[in-house]
């Protein structure tokens, strides 16, 4: 209880490489939830494909490692299906920003309580280095080799303009400051968004440990419950700011749903409602005219 | 009479579903069967919508082609319809309409449908038509009045009585025409009206589904905005998600943490799910999908039918894994298939699929009531000890499936090929073994198939095949053949097929799957199976489902 471990039995190797940022994420995320008192047989880490959506395999907790982009989505059904679970959606940018950018967005709208978490290396790791939508202007790829040119996304302009309700960025080298930001997103009710600046040390050589010491910083008297002043400092680039940005406090997804709203059973341990259905399957069926 | 085919015609905006939706529970409470189908054109206002109302004294749910009247309701249904039109029909429109048509149709029987009395306010003609109808067929005016009031009561005094005063004009003019009374059917009390959404949304609940994950796309959406209105009272869960691979991969994370979930789609939606059932499959995540088939490819035909979307679900998803396909003929049958279904989906961990299409969706018909008590819903989640694999190597295939927060362990699902524990894995052994563990399912499946239902002749020369919707059309159409070579084979289960159907194709000289695709997709897949047979087609692919006579005249012709 209260542990959560990096392996299993018969656990092989780790797949990422040596000075990954993924290490620190996930050692960050070890502590928190442990911190938190959870334990891992009420977590479930739901990811995509990627190296960042390797972590269900490395941490001892529920896991679902699903499809490219897909990670928020079946998040949901999992988080609707038993809402006394500690739901994490996990995975990088090309996961959550690209294929899965429809998911992103609609996720930030339907505000179930379950939290992303998007580790930002602004490269394609996995397939070995190309770019992905926050890939800065410029860099050259195998596979961009005149440099990217397409406006890098925003993802957090663009969940504050969401009006989501709760969007942070972190950074992977500065452990305490982003624990406590995971630590706040998981506890928050609702949506909860943060995007973790990450090196990936075999593919990016741009966004390096260095490069991300010298174009961050963290945020000091800024108010989050201001949207205006939120989506002003998302727009801030060079250093980026790290922090929350935006906290808003609204109806879960799960608050709103009528089928909750009169019982709180969570659907995985619900039955079939026989006088509901009798009521029905011998109904002289009509419907109401609009 | 034992029964009347009546077809109304007229644009879309006309009132043609209200009419529907009032007319036939009144039928069925005056105690007539009733079987009624929809011919839309996918447009919101105008164009050309049919519906046709079988009113019966037995039971009678083939679909008709000829009708005994005709109202039309626009100069554009008349030229639409008269392929269902004889000389025996009796035709009924407002002047303009008829006039029209005076002299191609001069023999045949006809009234003037009036909703405008001298200086009065023109009525609405579909509560005239209505009124007529209940005129003709002698029912109870009151019958009328009391589900005008139960269905308008919301919108105001004004709307209930406007509608009653138009009702009453129908009704006056319908009692002149005679010779349409049709028997009363002694059974009427002991049968149900629904359609086939209500059927498959409701044997859904009945199997235990908890929660519906669609994008709207006809014809599909008829089974969502059902349960949707009826959330609260079944305890389940109804979100129309972004798109169509968001929708089934909420119900893989949805059954992966416990719940049962249904996902309700057509074709086009169906093809971006294929990613969404390829996941399922590896990752042995019970799944149940409604398709509701229409013509494709792409948008096809957004509002008509079609039996051509048999291979798609076959051969969804990439790589191989087990799965199972139901093709309900009957509203009872959908009801207990789609309870099947996740009774199925949940003990062998895979994808199990309800094919369905336009016609049986949005038809209506009479059915033996169903039973909602005594029903047998098995679940077959274990609870986890620490130890727990979720894909531990069994000798059926089957491991225990566990479900996040339920025990001690934790469960471990993966997309990649996996370990027992659930972890990815390359190694040359387990890159074996787990398909083949998740193709042992297919034994017991195989074991578990339904049977065909057989009808026709015992000493048949002849067998006839048909699958899915067609089943009361080409069973009526076996009947007034009249031949006693016919032998009919109706299949509710498309995969797996049951092993010993051999019996059936020797005793025939002649086998004939009926199908509404033009490539003959069953056939093809018995042929496969059953390669010592030679089984021909007899299809129909325009989006229109097989009327009785187009059966019956092939049937004369063989």
């Amino acid at each position: 209880m209260n542990t959560f471990v990096s392996t299993r039995p018969g656990s092989k190797d780790i797949s990422w490489c040596p000075g990954c940022g993924n290490f620190a994420i996930r050692n960050m995320l070890m502590a928190v939830l442990a911190d938190l008192g959870l334990d891992p047989a009420n977590v479930a880490l739901i990811s995509g494909i990627g190296q960042a959506a390797k972590m269900p395999h490395y941490i001892q907790a529920n896991g679902f490692h699903t499809l490219h982009g897909r990670a928020i989505p079946i998040a949901t059904g999992v988080k609707i299906a038993n809402p006394a679970l500690t739901v994490i959606a996990e995975g990088g940018d090309g996961d959550m920003y690209a294929e899965g950018g429809n998911h992103f967005l609609h996720g930030l709208r339907r505000n179930a309580d379950i939290t992303l978490l998007v580790h930002n290396n602004q490269v394609y790791g996995l397939t070995k280095g190309q770019a992905s939508p926050t890939t800065m202007i410029g860099m050259k790829t195998p596979a961009q080799p005149e440099g990217v040119f397409e406006e890098p996304l925003n993802p957090l302009a663009l969940a504050i303009a969401s009006n989501a309700s709760f969007v942070a960025r972190g950074y992977s080298g500065q452990a305490d400051k982003t624990k406590a930001i995971l630590r706040q997103a998981i506890l928050h009710r609702g949506f909860s968004f943060i995007d973790i600046f990450q090196p990936c040390v075999s593919f990016n050589k741009v966004n390096t440990y260095d490069w991300y010491e010298e174009n961050t910083y963290w945020m000091k008297d800024h108010d989050p419950t201001q949207r205006g002043a939120a989506l002003q400092k998302a727009l801030e680039s060079f250093p980026f700011p790290l922090g929350i940005f935006y906290r808003y406090q609204k109806k879960t997804f799960e608050e709103n749903i009528v089928a909750y709203q009169n019982d709180q059973t969570p659907l995985s341990q619900r039955r079939v409602k026989i006088e509901a259905l009798s009521k029905y399957v011998n109904f002289l069926s009509y419907e109401k005219t609009a | 009479m034992m029964d009347i085919n009546l077809v109304i015609g007229g644009a879309a905006g006309q009132g043609l579903n209200t009419l529907e939706t009032l007319m036939l529970p009144v039928l069925k409470e005056a105690g007539f069967h009733l079987f009624a189908a929809k011919d839309i054109m996918s447009r919101i206002r105008g164009g050309v919508n049919l519906v046709t109302i079988r009113v019966a004294g037995q039971e009678k749910s083939g679909y008709r082609q000829k009708s005994d009247v005709f109202i039309a309701l626009s100069d554009e249904a008349f030229a639409w319809a008269e392929n269902r039109l004889t000389l025996a029909t009796i035709l009924i429109g407002p002047a303009t309409v008829l006039d029209k048509w005076r002299e191609k149709w001069h023999k045949n029987r006809r009234y003037v449908l009036e909703s405008k009395s001298p200086g009065a306010e023109p009525m609405p003609l579909n509560m005239v038509v209505s009124g007529l109808i209940a005129g003709f067929l002698r029912l109870d005016f009151s019958l009328l009045a009391e589900k005008n009031t139960l269905l308008f009561d919301a919108q105001g005094e004004a709307r209930v009585a406007a509608n009653q005063a138009a009702l009453q004009a129908g009704y006056a003019q319908g009692k002149i025409i005679d010779g349409l009374e049709v028997e009363r059917w002694s059974d009427a009390g002991e049968y149900s009206l629904m359609n086939g959404s209500q059927a498959v949304a409701l044997g859904a609940v009945a199997g235990g589904c908890n929660f519906l994950s669609f994008y709207p796309m006809s014809p599909a959406t008829g089974v969502a905005i059902y349960l949707a209105q009826r959330a609260g009272d079944f305890g389940l869960v109804v979100e129309q998600f972004e798109d169509e691979i968001a929708a089934a991969g909420a119900s893989i994370g949805a059954w992966y943490a416990g719940a049962r979930a249904l996902v309700t789609t057509s074709g086009g939606g169906f093809a971006l799910m294929e990613e969404s059932i390829s996941l399922a499959g590896m990752s042995e995540t019970p799944m149940v999908l409604h398709l509701a088939q229409r013509p494709g490819p792409a948008t096809g035909l957004p509002t008509r039918t079609m039996q051509g979307d048999l291979n798609l679900v076959l051969h969804a998803g990439h790589g191989e894994f087990p799965r199972v396909i139901f093709a309900p003929g009957t509203l009872a049958e959908a009801f207990y298939l789609t309870r099947k279904a996740f009774n199925l989906a949940d003990k062998y961990q895979l994808p199990v699929f309800i094919l369905t299409d336009q016609f049986f969706v949005d038809s209506y018909t009479c059915l033996p009531r169903l039973k909602a008590d005594g029903i047998e819903t098995t679940y077959h989640v274990v609870k986890t000890e620490s130890d727990y694999r979720r894909y531990e190597l069994t000798s059926s295939g089957v491991s225990p499936r566990g479900i996040p927060g339920h025990g001690n362990g934790v469960v471990i699902a993966n997309g990649n090929e996996h370990d027992e524990f659930g972890d990815t894995t390359e190694d040359e052994q387990l890159s074996q073994r787990m398909p083949e563990k998740r193709m042992k399912k297919m034994e017991a499946l195989a074991g578990e198939s339904l049977a065909p239902g057989f009808g026709g002749h015992e000493e048949y020369k002849i067998l006839l095949i048909c699958w899915g919707s067609t089943y009361s059309t080409v069973r009526e159409a076996v009947d007034v053949s009249g031949r006693d070579d016919l032998g009919l084979l109706h299949f509710s289960q498309l995969w797996p097929l049951p092993a010993d159907l051999d019996s059936y194709f020797q005793k025939a000289d002649r086998i004939i799957v009926v199908e509404e695709n033009m490539t003959g997709q069953f056939a093809a897949l018995l042929q496969q199976l059953f390669p010592g047979n030679r089984f021909e087609s007899m299809l129909k692919y325009n989006g229109r489902h097989f009327y009785v006579e187009d059966i019956v005249e092939k049937l004369e012709a063989l």
